[in-house]
């Protein structure tokens, strides 16, 4: 069976001085039904920028160049990738964001939210949109779902809010999630309940989950396969559990090795070089701030197949 | 500093009252960092700004060096000095329209330091956070979360405080970027030999930060000890919750991510 997200030879470029410039390279990903992905990487890796065109949500001046292959479930999506995305959007494409107070509509209860979108779509089945909207904010482990559907947002506390986010999602009866950092205005408890309520609908409606996020607790807590980005590119892939314990691309184990996790108190922690833009012309895009860096990276490296259904793109510790 | 009974309560809805901070009683020592965890409501920040004084308390006491540092009897400008907030929102906390070497001389001049002198030492405090001189003339939008939240460092040392208060200074930042920082108020630590109260609800965070913990939970100290006593042997649900949240539990201790998943059988090579 074909997997429920696949995307084959993304690129997305935005204007810049000296014409369009790359903020996206090439990037192939595939969501299974009820599998969680995750996209990681600092800010500026692509990751966004990924999902935003998956989405059909690019900024003003962002174009996706020919040659991208997207298809979700049986349908291609040829030409206009963008706006073929932007109409499948809230059906069987649903968003998360960061923010649910910028993101709920203020001036509107929650519950009109979701009936709305329950309306639109004709998802609420036969026992009416007023139940199923109770039903889905109670899915949502909030308690007193009357009384959060008859809220405004800012009466709602954030992690409320989030979840409120979802049930307007799923109201749409999505068949894939996209969530751009859906955890980071909260703080640790609220994280930890959001992540696994995310990763339950994993497990219980088949949904697939596109994962954006920098917190690789989040990543660990509700994905089975994560994609490290660095400066457009995919550097790292495969299970979650494996890139996360055993980092093969020097950027992964740099990461990695900057999580506070473990350590001792006031043991400074592992840094590499800060960021700053890839050095012209070809060769890895790491390579100004590697610590294994090699003549060879002066020239492209692939994605390679390694052991254990990852890929790496890495002259050094590749295959 | 010490605090003793600290209470703070807030109008809430409805005529109603919110007690945000109930009867905290804390020490800071010298040279060491007091961490202080909790969620949010759990009242950290307002405990942070009611030392400094910035957050009327109802009842309660602080004091800094054995003397009444917050309340009405006190004039303020003299913890104002010794004493400085990092707030969590780096971009937030500067003003958009100066320019960072605008807004650190403005906190120079402040100070008493000649045009001259204010100069020389605005390139010595972005040297010490590790800014390059480029950025003296840029605004605050032009830069990274990571430059602002040095900047508001900077801002802060040009008042020569010898005790910091760190609310959140990390949580909006990428990981590769919160190391760096956290890694540089460890190394002004030691080289200024500074104070500092370490908010944050990420237990990961402040057990690497702090000599002691306090755990908040709406506004009181549920448990206050050593840090690694803390997290290798927490005596409250809620500091486990915290725990586990920040996934210490399940970590020995090896500085290794662990992984949460069974491995995927027969994917070996």
């Amino acid at each position: 069976m074909s997997p429920l997200l696949d995307v084959q030879g993304l690129s997305v470029t935005v204007p810049g001085p000296d014409g369009p410039r790359f903020v996206v390279r090439d990037v192939s990903l595939s969501v299974d039904r009820g599998e969680a992905l995750a996209l990681v990487g600092e800010s500026g890796s692509g990751k966004t920028m990924t999902a935003l065109a998956l989405m059909g949500l690019l900024p003003y001046g962002a174009r996706i160049p020919g040659g991208a292959m997207v298809r979700v479930g049986d349908r291609e999506i040829g030409g206009d990738v963008s706006r073929e995305m932007a109409s499948l959007r809230g059906g069987t494409v649903a968003l998360v964001s960061q923010n649910g107070s910028s993101a709920l509509n203020p001036v509107r209860r929650v519950g009109d939210q979701i009936r709305e979108v329950l309306h639109t779509h004709g998802t609420a089945g036969i026992r009416g949109e007023r139940v199923r909207t109770l039903e889905l904010l109670d899915e949502m482990g909030l308690k007193e779902p009357d009384r959060v559907a008859a809220s405004y947002a800012h009466q709602l506390s954030g992690g409320m809010q989030q979840r409120a986010l979802v049930a307007v999602a799923l109201a749409g009866e999505p068949d894939l999630l996209i969530a751009d950092e859906p955890t980071s205005a909260l703080d640790a408890p609220l994280r930890v309940q959001l992540l696994d309520l995310l990763a339950r609908l994993g497990r219980t409606r088949r949904i697939g989950l596109l994962l954006i996020t920098h917190d690789f607790s989040a990543v660990e807590r509700a994905t089975s396969r994560v994609m490290v980005f660095h400066a457009g590119q995919t550097v790292e892939e495969g299970p979650t559990p494996r890139v996360l314990t055993a980092p093969r691309h020097p950027y992964t184990r740099a990461l990695v090795a900057a999580l506070p996790f473990g350590g001792r108190p006031k043991e400074r922690f592992a840094v590499t070089k800060e960021p700053h833009e890839p050095p012209p012309g070809p060769g890895c895009s790491f390579r100004g701030r590697c610590p294994l860096v090699e003549e060879r990276c002066g020239h492209d490296p692939r994605l390679e197949k390694v052991a254990g259904e990852r890929r790496v793109r890495c002259w050094v510790t590749g295959p | 500093m010490e605090a003793r009974g600290l209470t703070v309560r807030f109008p809430g809805s409805r005529g109603s009252e919110v007690l945000a901070l109930d009867g905290i009683d804390l020490k800071v020592h010298e040279g060491e960092t007091l961490g202080v965890v909790g969620e949010s409501g759990s009242g950290k920040t307002t405990l942070g700004r009611a030392l400094l004084g910035l957050q009327r308390r109802e009842a309660g006491s602080v004091s800094y060096r054995g003397e009444p540092v917050a309340g009405p009897e006190v004039r303020q400008p003299l913890l104002r000095q010794r004493a400085q907030i990092v707030f969590q929102d780096p971009l937030g906390s500067l003003n958009p329209r100066l320019t960072v070497q605008s807004a650190l001389r403005e906190v120079l001049l402040l100070r008493g330091r000649s045009p001259t002198e204010a100069s020389d030492e605005i390139d010595d405090l972005l040297a010490r956070v590790g800014l390059s001189r480029d950025v003296a003339s840029a605004l605050p939008n032009a830069l990274s979360g990571g430059q602002c939240q040095r900047v508001g460092i900077a801002r802060a040392l040009a008042m020569e405080p010898e005790f910091l208060i760190l609310d959140e200074p990390v949580s909006a930042l990428d990981v590769s970027v919160q190391a760096r920082i956290l890694n540089l108020l460890l190394d002004l630590q030691e080289r200024l030999g500074l104070t500092y109260l370490f908010i944050s609800h990420d237990m990961a965070v402040v057990r690497r930060m702090s000599d002691r913990i306090l755990v908040l939970e709406a506004g009181r100290v549920v448990e206050a000890g050593p840090a690694d006593r803390i997290v290798a042997a927490p005596s409250r649900p809620y500091t486990r919750a915290l725990l586990a949240a920040a996934r210490l539990e399940a970590l020995p201790g090896s500085g290794r991510t662990s992984p949460r998943q069974e491995e995927h059988p027969g994917t070996g090579a």
